[in-house]
């Protein structure tokens, strides 16, 4: 058995071969570079942590997506199964004080077992931003207009972020009185849009018809402005209005920077329902049948590590963004020749300052003192040193 | 833009053909006895391919297929994120526990034998009743599983329920309805909606006059 399995990578690990990670590379270079030229900090985080920072009431982590260790006192160690747990912990215990805002960025590996889809790996690369300690449209509509700028500058265009807003959702069912289970099963519905068995589920329940009317026209709701007006129309409270108005708000922001074509709206987008509290999107892509990026706002979640401070942010799925530049032909490639500079010891003192040079200069050069020729000519181009000389 | 659907080979597919020419769509070369897997309907720029009914949703969770036609219990034990937005109610059946109604008491035996083609369904209800089961997957005949003291009950698709009663055994407890649903993927049903939005509306309206 072990013979066989030396050969292999564990299920959902994955090696990037030359080709696809100098194309991960650049993307990821480009990545960073445009989160750190609008103003965010990169940081990094243990590839581990307590199984506790994973483990609360504000989490929509599966336990048995989480692959766990002991440490030496035996206590539960995870690896992360995203960022935002560990980048709220780091904040509210190491950088936060009153008042001040903070732009936070990363391109860190996360990892989980029951990651699934075209790129679902069970070790995964995410680029994302946590802006915390600001509230309001504002915060939501930079954090939202950095990932379209992102999508924008590393090739993407066919793409649209969908936003949804849970607290919606949470107005309507507010003194409804139902208890967690029944919240649950309508959740998944409305985010399957599966009216058919909506409408079973909220017959056996006792809430008022328009609440039910308007729960069942939750999955429906989506597309661009006029879906707001449509909101605004079943909104049955304050909360509901707020959450209509506040998407509105990130909506005539994005316009305003020229975003409009990428924007569309969704009421029904209730995923990780727990974690967020606020504005929710995702990005979707011509050529994946899975989400490129997810994000939203999630208030609560620094309570948890005993601080206070709203927050909001996004990930990207490195993977996602590769398979999408490919099927559309846009993979970046390697430029230019590998240049050989091939000489013998007599030489090599020229040959081997002549190729440092060459390397200086930004060309890829390496230095062949043998006659060994087994260099592909469409990648290499072989120079004879001691003509030059 | 090509709309992709992935139908169920089999008794669905039937169906499914019956609904896309009520819709206005040429599936006539799904209705002879094609060996072909994908069928091109050139002048709505539809494609249908045809799959094996349990990895309907794996090819619409994948976005290979746009829309599909599945049964309820495949899309429930396959658990994939899909926007499952019609039941087209048919192949209407339950999915339900069988066995003996009075089970030997066994000292060496406390824990459930479940004997399915389902264990994910089984797993999720034996779940949220808080009891702990030992599941024996497999694949046909699973009424044969509690007479040859295989298991001890079963977790099967029951129709009319002769197959259950012929055997011997009663229905003990009925887990979920199941029929045949439209599942859109979550991205091409906002990508492709100009297409998706009115076939559903159409598909609708072909159910209501069927």
């Amino acid at each position: 058995m072990t013979e066989k399995l030396k050969k292999q990578v564990p299920a959902g690990a994955w090696d990037y071969l030359p080709e696809e990670c100098a194309a991960k590379r650049k993307i990821e270079n480009e990545i960073r570079d445009n989160f750190l030229v609008s103003g965010y900090q990169e940081i990094e985080t243990p590839s581990f942590e307590y199984y506790e920072v994973f483990m609360h009431d504000s989490v929509p982590y599966v336990q048995e997506n989480m692959m766990k260790f002991f440490d030496q006192q035996g206590r539960i160690l995870a690896l992360r199964p995203d960022l935002t747990g560990p980048i709220a912990r780091m904040t509210a215990t190491k950088l936060l004080s009153e008042g001040k805002v903070f732009r936070l960025c990363y391109i860190q590996n996360a990892f989980g077992f029951l990651n699934r889809g075209i790129a679902g790996k069970t070790e995964f690369t995410q680029a994302g931003v946590e802006m915390i300690g600001k509230k309001g449209a504002d915060a939501d509509a930079e954090v939202i207009a950095l990932a379209i700028g992102t999508l924008l500058k590393i090739g993407f265009d066919g793409f649209k972020i969908e936003l949804g807003q849970v607290a919606y959702f949470k107005g309507l069912l507010a003194g409804c009185g139902l208890d967690d289970e029944q919240t649950e099963r309508i959740r998944a519905l409305v985010d399957a849009k599966n009216n058919v068995e909506l409408e079973y589920e909220l017959s056996r329940l006792n809430i008022d018809t328009e609440k039910k009317t308007a729960l069942l026209e939750l999955g429906s709701l989506f597309g661009g402005p006029e879906a707001l007006e449509r909101a605004d129309l079943l909104a049955e409270n304050d909360e509901c209005r707020a959450a209509v108005e506040n998407i509105r708000e990130v909506y005539d922001i994005l316009c305003g920077f020229g975003y409009e074509k990428y924007i569309s709206i969704d009421f029904g987008i209730l995923n990780n329902f727990n974690y967020y509290s606020g504005i929710i999107f995702r990005g979707i892509s011509d050529g994946i049948g899975t989400p490129i990026l997810s994000g939203g706002r999630y208030d609560e979640l620094l309570r948890e590590f005993d601080a206070d401070a709203p927050a909001t942010g996004f990930a990207l799925g490195v993977k996602e963004l590769l398979v999408v530049l490919e099927r559309q032909g846009k993979l970046p490639k390697l430029s230019g020749k590998t240049l050989v500079v091939r000489t013998d010891r007599k030489h090599m003192a020229a040959a081997f300052s002549y190729v440092q040079k060459l390397r200086e200069s930004g060309k890829r050069a390496l230095l062949e003192l043998s006659d060994e020729n087994n260099y592909d000519p469409v990648l290499f181009e072989t120079i004879d040193f001691k003509k030059e000389a | 833009m090509e709309l992709t659907v992935a139908l169920a080979k089999g008794r669905l597919a039937k169906f499914a053909v019956d609904l896309f020419e009520k819709c206005g769509i040429d599936v006539s070369e799904l209705r002879g006895d094609t060996r072909k897997l994908v069928i091109c309907d050139k002048k709505n720029e539809m494609k249908f391919v045809l799959v094996k009914p349990s990895d309907v949703p794996v090819y619409v969770y994948r976005g290979v297929a746009d829309i599909g036609i599945a049964g309820k219990d495949t899309l429930l034990e396959e658990g994939l994120p899909l926007y499952e937005m019609l039941d087209l109610k048919c192949g209407k059946c339950k999915i339900c526990v069988a066995g003996y109604p009075h089970q030997k008491e066994r000292i060496t035996s406390n824990i459930t034998r479940v004997a399915t083609k389902y264990p994910r369904i089984a797993k999720m209800y034996y779940d949220e009743k808080g009891e702990g089961i030992e599941i024996i997957k497999l694949n046909g005949s699973i009424e044969l599983a509690p007479i040859l003291d295989l298991s001890d009950v079963i977790v099967d698709i029951v129709e009319s329920g002769t197959t259950i009663r012929e055997n011997g055994l009663t229905v003990l407890e009925e887990v979920c309805d199941i029929s045949a649903r439209l599942v859109v993927n979550q991205v091409s049903l906002k990508t492709k909606a100009e297409k998706i939005q009115p076939l559903i509306g159409k598909m609708k309206k072909a159910l209501e006059d069927m």
